[in-house]
């Protein structure tokens, strides 16, 4: 039985080897001639401001869990769509229920103003 | 997966009826969302409750038809093998419907006594329930997962509903963080379990077990069972899985500590035993060096002691009640201990137990929801103190949850107790009935404190003992008291309910 996970052992050693051969190989042969420019932190090449501890608002939480809630919703849609032809009249109506009770939650989100953005 | 969606496509209208209750519950808690989020006045709020509690009559109305007949099969699998419905889901879903409408009846009005008047209570309460009725319902390691979450996830939200108390939010935090430990660690138990037979259905297991030489032949099925019992005993309170309880029920408001002990506790054991007899039992226990049958007896030892030990030295009621649900884990767990060898008996004893249990937590933390307030109430042992002439109802319900939780007769914690207790010994592990009787003796000192306070002291000064006025919890705590001593008293139909769900589970096929 064990015989049946070799495979991903040696893509895993594999793995493995080439990272460490990648970054052994970048030493010992690659030039070295550190700058101050170059230490600093790389962002979209313009200079970094400000300080890295910001608190976000929980409105950008929000909008993330609802943009994976819909995001999950496609998954699910799509391979549905894909077979519906042989999947028949059941299926039909259980992705209905299942968009229904999404609709359900965005109507909630909604009048409970989450998806205002300004107060 | 071609294979599986025209599977699914092939389903009878077998299917549909078999989850119809589910479904209800389900529709309800969507409505009930919405309602929620439209109805802006906060006195209206209680209404949705009433919509509630209709909800999940229906759905009880409807479960009663299956089970006087409406469902022919009992046992037959649906869902292309995912769940079933038998005796034991019917049963247990009477079970979480009560418990749901009891944990309403008593949030009702002492919702607003806590200033936590939040609609979305209700349709939490609904998803928790029909959570439970999927994790029940199902025969496979990833449906009962789905149902796991979906009960747990509002129950998460409900603990924190008190979000100006520090006490509230840290139960919130913590029940999450070791609630999604335990999920992980079931999860991976599952995926070892997957990895070593290629299935994920209990009855799969089972016969890839009795075809490959038992458990004890595979290490890697080995180590999934260890994780799955791992992650339900974080569900159950058992010790060392326990750490979280006493802080989670305290901070927790008291309807949902209520619901919490009495179905959560109640839902986690029947799975647990639906997880180790279907797809654990037989060929795949005898094969195995040592069985799951000692080492929920090591666990049941260490749960019943350590939360006697621990409730012996706490003051505060609320906190005590909580102990004692660790140690009434342990005692349940005894049970599940004797279950390999004493069958039927074994299991059945500890649906009886989580069951009566159930009915005797809606009592007590029924009375203390009742002297509950936003700022102080009674909340340590001496502020009971002369509760027995001052609020006669609520000290006699207090009197007869204690003597039930300490298992004495005419109640069902007595029945309960000896139930497993005879299984224990049935199965040849009187040892482990004997440190259960020595448990009992130790917790008879902590209940009866409470009553010796409530009748036998009398306060210091005039203290306040005013219970919130509300009819729906005057009801409930008064149905669930005529339940502890009616079931105690008139056992036979209850056993005979009990009796049918298990013994299925034994016959071979």
């Amino acid at each position: 039985m064990p015989a049946q996970y070799y495979p991903m052992l040696m893509i895993i050693a594999l793995a493995g080897l080439i990272a460490a051969s990648m970054l052994t190989l970048a030493t010992l042969m690659g030039p070295y001639r550190p700058s101050k420019q170059k230490g600093e932190p790389f962002e979209c090449g313009s200079p970094s401001r400000g300080s890295l501890h910001q608190r976000f608002s929980v409105k950008f939480y929000i909008v993330a869990i609802l943009f994976i809630l819909f995001d999950i919703e496609i998954v699910f849609i799509y391979p549905w769509a894909i077979q519906f032809m042989s999947l028949g009249m059941l299926a039909f109506v259980e992705m209905m229920i299942f968009i229904a009770v999404l609709v359900a939650g965005l109507a909630y989100v909604w009048k409970k103003g989450a998806l205002e953005w300004e107060e | 997966m071609p294979g599986m969606f025209s599977e699914l496509a092939k389903l009878d209208n077998w299917s549909q009826w078999s989850i119809a209750p589910m479904a209800i519950v389900f529709a309800g808690a969507v409505a009930t969302t919405l309602i929620a989020g439209f109805v802006k006045d906060s006195t209206r709020r209680s209404f949705i409750g009433q919509i509630s509690i209709f909800c999940l009559a229906i759905a009880a109305a409807v479960n009663y038809v299956q089970w006087t007949g409406g469902w022919q099969d009992p046992g037959r699998l649906v869902w292309a093998g995912s769940m079933t419905l038998d005796y034991l889901t019917m049963l247990m879903n009477f079970v979480f419907i009560g418990c749901a409408i009891l944990a309403i009846l008593i949030s009702l009005n002492t919702i607003s006594e806590l200033g936590i008047e939040y609609g979305e209570f209700y349709p939490l309460i609904l998803f928790a329930t029909g959570g439970m009725m999927c994790m029940v319902q199902a025969t496979d390691l990833l449906m009962i997962f789905i149902g796991l979450e979906v009960m747990s996830i509002p129950l998460y939200i409900m603990c924190g509903m008190r979000r100006s108390q520090d006490r509230s939010a840290e139960s919130s935090l913590k029940y999450f963080i070791l609630g999604a430990l335990a999920a992980g660690f079931l999860l991976y138990g599952v995926a070892l379990t997957y990895g070593a037979t290629g299935v994920t259905s209990l009855h799969g297991i089972q016969r890839w077990t009795m075809e490959n030489g038992g458990l004890a032949a595979n290490p890697l099925l080995t180590a999934g069972l260890a994780l799955i019992l791992a992650g339900f005993a974080f569900k159950i309170a058992l010790a060392p899985f326990h750490m979280w309880t006493p802080d989670v029920y305290e901070g927790a408001p008291t309807f949902v500590t209520a619901f919490m002990s009495a179905a959560v506790k109640a839902a986690g054991f029947v799975t647990l035993f639906r997880i180790l007899v279907t797809g654990f039992f037989q060929n795949g226990y005898t094969a195995s060096l040592v069985g799951w049958g000692e080492i929920i007896a090591i666990l049941a030892v260490l749960t019943m002691t350590i939360g006697n030990f621990s409730a012996l030295v706490t003051k505060n009621v609320k906190r005590m009640l909580a102990w004692s649900s660790v140690a009434h884990a342990g005692y349940a767990a005894v049970g599940l201990a004797a279950a390999p060898a004493a069958g039927a008996d074994g299991v059945g004893g500890v649906l009886f137990y989580v069951i009566g249990y159930a009915l005797t937590s809606f009592v007590s933390f029924g009375v203390v929801a009742a002297f509950e307030k936003q700022n102080g109430g009674l909340s340590q042992v001496e502020d009971y103190r002369g509760l027995g002439y001052s609020q006669p109802f609520y000290a006699f319900a207090m009197t007869v949850a204690m003597f039930a939780l300490a298992g004495i007769p005419p109640t069902v914690g007595f029945l309960g107790k000896w139930y497993v207790f005879k299984a224990a010994v049935e199965a040849n592990i009187t040892w482990l009935a004997v440190i259960g009787v020595l448990n009992s003796l130790v917790s008879v000192y902590y209940y009866l404190r409470v009553v010796v306070a409530m009748y036998l002291e009398s306060p210091e000064e005039q203290a306040e003992q005013e219970p919130i006025k509300s009819s729906a919890l005057w009801l409930a705590v008064l149905i669930s008291t005529v339940l502890t001593i009616g079931v105690g008293l008139f056992p036979k139909k209850p056993l005979g309910a009990v009796e049918k769900s298990v013994s299925p589970m034994f016959v071979k096929k």
